[in-house]
């Protein structure tokens, strides 16, 4: 039975953002960057469920707000170039590596990141949400709306196009 | 790449034990642990989502918007049928009983009140406002229990109507305080015209009446706004007793006095969100003392 029920009422509603908030937010911002507000997005698409809670079930919760946050079109001319940035390492770990070794990573790590940026939008979400947060193709497909097969695609032409540029292997 | 189908297994996790092992021996595969292992620096700071969770609660109470429908062609036939069948009934029935609106701000409370032609009122604590919707196009009355400041929109007559007396106004700002024993009507923009027992009288920008157990006491107005309206109460030549009422509004406290004149004319002020300091503006003055027992307080002299 709470499967239909509509979601309306805040302690409902409260349940399937504590549900999705945090998958809904890393879509965002592998999509779209840190300084496009991913944050302000998240909060667009709950809005918007909230608005049309009496037309969604909490099954069909999911599935709405992806499609809103996927098709949420950004003013192009305000959109900021996608940007992702990594996490420094803390010193401690790294006194006992030689300057060189530093050097190396660092280098690595920017390289990586400018690559990741330069992706296709639909070839970086789909690759960083397998191999980042560790999603299934199929859970990617779900949130996507596209095959697994697509998925499984998108994330190979990611990781060639990676190869190419600084690689990998 | 080499060994496309190793790492096409390995990106969707299927390869089986064997090849995994074997997978892992190799050059190849110390890349990808390489890159996997910088990805994970990638994830995003970690979301503070109650606050999120807030900030959409309070987008949501605050639009309250109307939600556009896009409903099948019988439905709309169906729902312009009730909307028809419930207007008629509506229309036909004028005697049906229009229960007044009212509006309510609690002890300790302020209430801010829009009116359907966009007047706004904002109600002082332990005071209320009624009003009949259907007059309304026809008729702004609004009944006043209490104390209420009136921002009136242009129109025609505009009525506040307490047990004291009248006030009617032409667009306008005004506020209106009717407690017990006390009356009083300050206009702070336009012209309003206040009828009491006592004969009608104009009040126009920056001036003010008052009653006290109906006789009337010359005042004059400061400010552009009653104080209150800015979390602070002011009094000029007010009787004691009001001043304990107004405090027993604002703090939903008791006051209970010893031996103290309260009908003398105290001038001063207090603030309405600290008791403390409150109850000393008003006591100091005086050189009294205040003892307090929960919502008790009780006022004596000093020593």
């Amino acid at each position: 039975m709470e499967e239909s029920q509509h979601i309306c009422e805040e302690s409902l509603f409260r349940r399937v953002f504590q549900a999705h908030s945090k998958d809904l937010y890393n879509f965002l911002y592998y999509k779209y960057g840190a300084d496009n507000h991913p944050e302000d997005l998240m909060q667009e698409a709950f809005a918007k469920l909230w608005d049309n809670c009496k037309r969604v079930s909490a099954d069909k919760a999911r599935a709405f707000l992806f499609t809103v946050a996927n098709n949420q079109m950004l003013n192009e001319l305000a959109r900021k170039k996608t940007v992702l940035n990594y996490q420094k390492e803390e010193q401690i770990t790294l006194t006992n590596q030689s300057p060189h070794y530093i050097l190396e990573e660092n280098e690595y790590m920017n390289r990586l990141q400018k690559a990741i940026e330069e992706l296709s939008e639909e070839q970086r979400v789909a690759f960083l949400l397998n191999r980042v947060e560790g999603k299934k193709h199929r859970e990617i497909a779900e949130i996507l709306g596209i095959s697994q097969k697509a998925v499984e695609k998108r994330i190979y032409k990611a990781l060639e196009n990676l190869q190419q540029k600084i690689g990998i292997i | 790449m080499q060994d496309r189908e190793y790492i096409e297994k390995w990106l969707s996790g299927s390869l089986n034990a064997d090849e995994k092992v074997a997978f892992e021996e190799t050059a190849t595969f110390r890349g990808l642990q390489k890159m996997d292992n910088a990805l994970q620096r990638f994830k995003p700071l970690p979301l503070d989502e109650q606050e999120v969770f807030n900030k959409i609660k309070s987008r949501r109470e605050k639009s309250a918007k109307v939600v556009s429908i896009n409903w099948p062609l019988v439905w709309r036939i169906a729902a312009i049928l009730i909307i028809g069948v419930g207007a008629s009934y509506y229309f036909l029935q004028p005697t049906q009983a229009d229960l007044p609106v009212t509006y309510q701000a609690a002890v300790g409370e302020m209430v801010d009140v829009t009116l359907p032609d966009k007047s706004r009122v904002t109600l002082n604590a332990g005071s209320s406002i009624s009003y009949s919707k259907s007059e309304w196009k026809d008729n702004r009355v609004v009944n006043l229990t209490g104390e209420a400041f009136f921002e009136v929109e242009k129109g025609e007559r505009f009525q506040v109507v307490t047990q004291s007396g009248t006030v009617t106004v032409l667009g306008t700002q005004f506020n209106v305080k009717d407690r017990k024993d006390f009356f009083e009507v300050s206009c702070y923009e336009g012209k309003v015209e206040v009828k009491t027992t006592r004969s009608p009288l104009q009040l126009v920008a920056n001036q003010a009446y008052r009653e006290i157990q109906k006789q009337p006491v010359p005042i004059t107005l400061s400010g552009t706004q009653p104080s209150w309206k800015q979390q602070e109460t002011s009094f000029t030549s007010v009787p004691y007793s009001e001043v304990l009422h107004e405090l027993e509004r604002q703090y939903d406290v008791r006051i209970q006095v010893t031996d103290i004149d309260t009908t003398q004319l105290f001038t001063g002020r207090f603030p309405n969100h600290d008791l403390e300091t409150a109850l000393k503006s008003v006591t100091l003055p005086l050189n009294l003392h205040y003892q307090t027992t929960g919502k008790e307080i009780r006022f004596m002299h000093a020593e």
